[in-house]
């Protein structure tokens, strides 16, 4: 190939969207591409002026893409290598919306509209790209249900192809020796409920199995005698597959041998059985599945055990790419009948509670937004009770409280490190006692009022009487909607952390310590959103606690949510995805999700878009600034 | 005289047409030697530019079987082609149609292009017997040119290779030598060029040829001797 063009080829193959084409797409791109040269200065594009017929990416050099209002320049963007500009007013055909100024002597390469086109309409990647990192209007129907339709149909190949053997397999593998008598061996299955038996030789080498198949064909149906040995009866050889190799292969040599039940082998030792029930149940492993089985259990051990298929669950949906939104709530459902579960058992146990009262989530929990297994953090409102009752009420919820949070440990929720939990006496209180915190939170919004308001008014009701949360909520958006100085506390801690942009985006990160070149996209990108939405969901009295639903609440009462809400809730997805898929990786390795990313690690399409997302975030905040100017300090 | 007429009143033409919306075809071609009479032509490259647009897809690369079969060393090392690899090349001839009908009545451009012309002239003549004779221009005269303006500095006028002058307007040079590879190092200098000579409200192609079209019978080889630094 010609040298040239390979060089075009190079450059393009390490920009998005053109790294996801193949050699020969990009080269037939590269063929239509010409190179311009600015020199500091030029005028690239003017606002107002004709409609980009180009798309121009930054070879060398950089630009600025800025508005000018009012005889005031307002910097939109920079742009530098790799980065591409003009393709929105390319796409409407509408005149540029800004000036494209090169802030230095500048290089583009210029891929003509026609050519764009044809690879938005044949490559969804490119479609994908342009339509996601341009926060965009042109998101259609039609694309999203394509993008659904692909991950419904490979969904059970996926799990079989990348669930090891040994995290389905049963590890309890019961053995009797080869001369056990055939009724022995069939108590012993029916004592443990179990459908197969290791049958071992006199050296304790596993040689056959007996399977419920084999004493119903073998014994029961030609009338054998059950004082016979074991051996009689036994399928041999047994067939044994490796710890860490996948389904697929369990299901292949299943059927390959006709049989249900294969040895489980790891590092040379006996590890477990794995049964085509096993699969099955991994195929058949979706969430309502795991809900179905978490209903039926009446101990916590139960729970525990029904409960372990939840980071696979989480894994699969990762790697189907489902939304994190959708993620976020089917854990969400999980934990929730988990809770649930717990606080019948806990009812159970104790006896019928005194007076009505309601569980609260909080926090992330409140907001339907949790991940990995995460801090408890939970609050319980009882009714009013006579002053008579008061001591005994209060002694039965301490009981209580105590039970769950002990049982939710059991379950893998560790306890809050600051104690925010229904355990606390604190946080274990009649209803007339929760509005007096509310209140005084809001009319004297000091440091660690301003806090708890940021945890606690996301709670969430889970369980027990719903109309107590309801009369809390009414209270508390009743209270709160006109405190401006209590709003401007909020707005204050909601621009404390700018989103870590430098000139020329390069990222800024931890400076020092054990995350030092890390991101935290917790404190500088979900958190911020979290807490912008929260504060116009106060201002609007808008009920829901989630910040997607806050958000669609709010899409037709808030000017800023309306104008914005397609792209923040793009960015907040974003970020999501980002840590739950930073998070699943750490799980897998066996260690404590955090919230740090080595920006680095990410591909160049997603260092984009982590980008696009903070400019945006950014935005906000000015808005933010510019509606609470007086109360920001 | 019928033909010098034609070239007169095509030059009044095309002086008045505007530099951005004229097609230019910038060549460069690798020879066995800079003998005008003993030497022949190895390969061409060639790339298109409308206006200050460097039109990537728009390339024109051909190595060619030389009808000599003398080879001078220092060529061989310039353009690292052996007489082996030219042995397997096409013959001339059809190459030689290709590209007029690629450069078309272009107006061609290169560094110190009037060498270039001269072998194209000469072989499109001997092998498909046509009358090779656009209207060109040279990059290195308008360099000299807009130092000589003061517009580049005093100690570029040191400069005379491609490598050389590429390097001193910020321009990547590092893949010289290949045809093709020094027709596009050319044409971002020619896109440079144009720049300045848009500073100086130079916009329409008569004052371009006024300043860089070489006088083919003034021009001294040694010039573009000097250029290859041999």
């Amino acid at each position: 190939m010609v040298k040239i063009i390979e060089d075009v080829i190079d450059f393009l193959k390490s920009v998005p969207p053109f790294e996801f084409l193949s050699d020969e797409v990009i080269n037939s791109v590269t063929v239509k591409t010409s190179l311009e040269y600015y020199p500091k200065g030029t005028y690239i594009l003017l606002q107002d002026g004709a409609p980009s017929e180009f798309l121009y990416v930054i070879k060398k050099g950089g630009v600025k893409v800025f508005r000018r209002v009012e005889n005031e320049d307002i910097v939109i963007d920079y742009r530098s290598e790799g980065d591409s500009f003009g393709f929105v007013s390319l796409m409407s055909g509408d005149k540029s919306r800004a000036n494209v100024v090169a802030i230095d002597d500048t290089i583009c390469y210029l891929i003509p509209k026609d050519t764009i086109l044809g690879l938005i309409n044949k490559y969804s990647e490119v479609r994908d790209f342009f339509l996601r990192s341009f926060m965009n209007i042109y998101l259609d129907k039609g694309y999203r249900e394509e993008q659904s339709k692909r991950s419904i149909t490979s969904t059970v190949d996926k799990i079989l192809f990348t669930t090891p053997v040994e995290d389905i397999a049963t590890k309890e593998v019961i053995s009797v020796t080869e001369n056990t008598s055939i009724k022995e061996a069939a108590k012993i299955m029916c004592e443990n409920s179990i459908s197969s038996l290791i049958i071992m030789d006199s050296n304790g080498i596993a040689v056959g199995i007996i399977t419920d198949k084999d004493l119903r064909k073998k014994v029961v149906a030609s009338a054998r005698n059950v004082d016979e040995p074991v051996k009689n009866i036994m399928s041999y050889p047994i067939i044994k597959i490796d710890a860490k190799d996948f389904c697929f292969e369990a299901v292949v040599r299943m059927l390959k041998y006709n049989i249900h039940h294969l040895l489980v082998i790891k590092n040379g030792k006996i590890h477990g059985i794995i049964t085509n029930h096993d699969i099955m149940m991994l195929q058949g492993l979706s969430p309502i599945t795991i809900v179905r089985d978490l209903e039926i259990q009446q101990t916590i051990e139960g729970l525990i055990n029904a409960s372990k298929g939840v980071n696979i669950i989480v894994g699969n949906l990762i790697s189907q790419g489902a939304k994190a939104s959708n993620i976020t709530r089917i854990i969400t459902e999980i934990n929730d009948r988990i809770v649930k579960k717990i606080i019948q058992f806990a009812e159970r146990e104790l006896g019928q509670p005194p007076v009505p009262y309601c569980w609260l989530a909080l926090g992330s929990e409140g907001r339907k937004e949790q991940t990995f297994k995460t801090d408890q953090d939970n609050a319980l409102i009882y009714a009013d009770p006579s002053p008579s009752e008061q001591e005994a009420v209060q002694k039965y919820f301490l009981e209580f409280t105590k039970y769950i949070k002990e049982s939710l440990l059991k379950c893998g929720f560790p306890p809050c490190p600051g104690d925010i939990m229904a355990s606390n006496p604190k946080w274990c209180q009649p209803i007339k006692t929760w509005k007096k915190y509310f209140s005084q939170w809001i009319y004297t919004p000091k440091g660690e009022n301003i806090n708890l308001s940021n945890i606690f008014f996301d709670f969430r009701g889970i369980y027990g009487d719903l109309s107590l949360e309801e009369n809390l909520r009414d209270y508390l958006l009743n209270i709160v909607k006109d405190q401006k100085v209590f709003l401007g506390y909020l707005a204050n801690l909601a621009v404390r952390n700018k989103p870590p942009l430098g000139f020329f985006k390069t990222f800024v990160v931890e400076k020092s310590g054990e995350h030092k070149d890390k991101l935290n996209l917790k404190i500088k990108g979900i958190a911020p959103i979290v807490d912008i939405i929260r504060l116009f969901s106060l201002e609007k009295s808008v009920r829901e606690t989630s910040t997607l639903e806050r958000i669609d609440s709010l899409r037709n009462k808030h000017t800023v949510v309306r104008d914005y809400a397609d792209e923040i809730i793009y960015a907040f997805e974003f970020l999501m995805l980002l840590r739950m898929r930073h998070q699943y990786e750490q799980v897998l390795q066996g260690n404590v999700p955090d919230n740090f990313i080595d920006p680095e690690s990410l591909s160049n399409l997603e260092k984009k878009l982590l980008k696009d997302t903070f400019q945006l975030l950014s935005k906000l905040q000015d808005i933010l600034i510019e509606r609470y100017k007086l109360m920001i300090i | 005289m019928i033909k010098f007429f034609r070239k007169s009143k095509e030059k009044k033409l095309i002086s008045q047409q505007m530099i951005n919306d004229t097609n230019f075809v910038v060549v460069d071609t690798e020879l066995t030697g800079l003998n005008e009479f003993k030497d022949n032509i190895i390969a061409i490259g060639a790339i298109k530019m409308i206006g200050r647009t460097i039109k990537i897809g728009d390339i024109f690369y051909r190595t060619v079987s030389p009808s000599t079969k003398k080879f001078r060393k220092e060529s061989i090392m310039i353009h690292e082609i052996t007489p082996s690899e030219l042995e397997k090349c096409p013959e001339i001839k059809p190459i030689l149609k290709e590209f007029i009908s690629f450069a078309k009545d272009n107006i061609v451009v290169g560094h110190c292009i009037n060498l270039d012309i001269s072998f194209l002239k000469r072989e499109i003549k001997s092998n498909i017997n046509y009358n090779f004779e656009p209207f060109s221009v040279d990059t290195l005269l308008i360099y000299k040119w807009l130092i000589k303006k003061g517009i580049l500095p005093p100690e570029f006028i040191k400069n005379n290779s491609l490598e050389n002058i590429a390097i001193s307007l910020g321009i990547e040079a590092k893949e010289l030598h290949d045809a093709l590879s020094d027709a596009y190092i050319t044409a971002q200098i020619f896109q440079k060029l144009l720049f300045y000579l848009a500073d100086l409200k130079i916009f329409n192609v008569g004052e371009l040829l006024n300043i860089a079209c070489p006088d083919i019978c003034s021009y001294k080889n040694i010039a573009k001797k000097e250029a290859y630094q041999l």
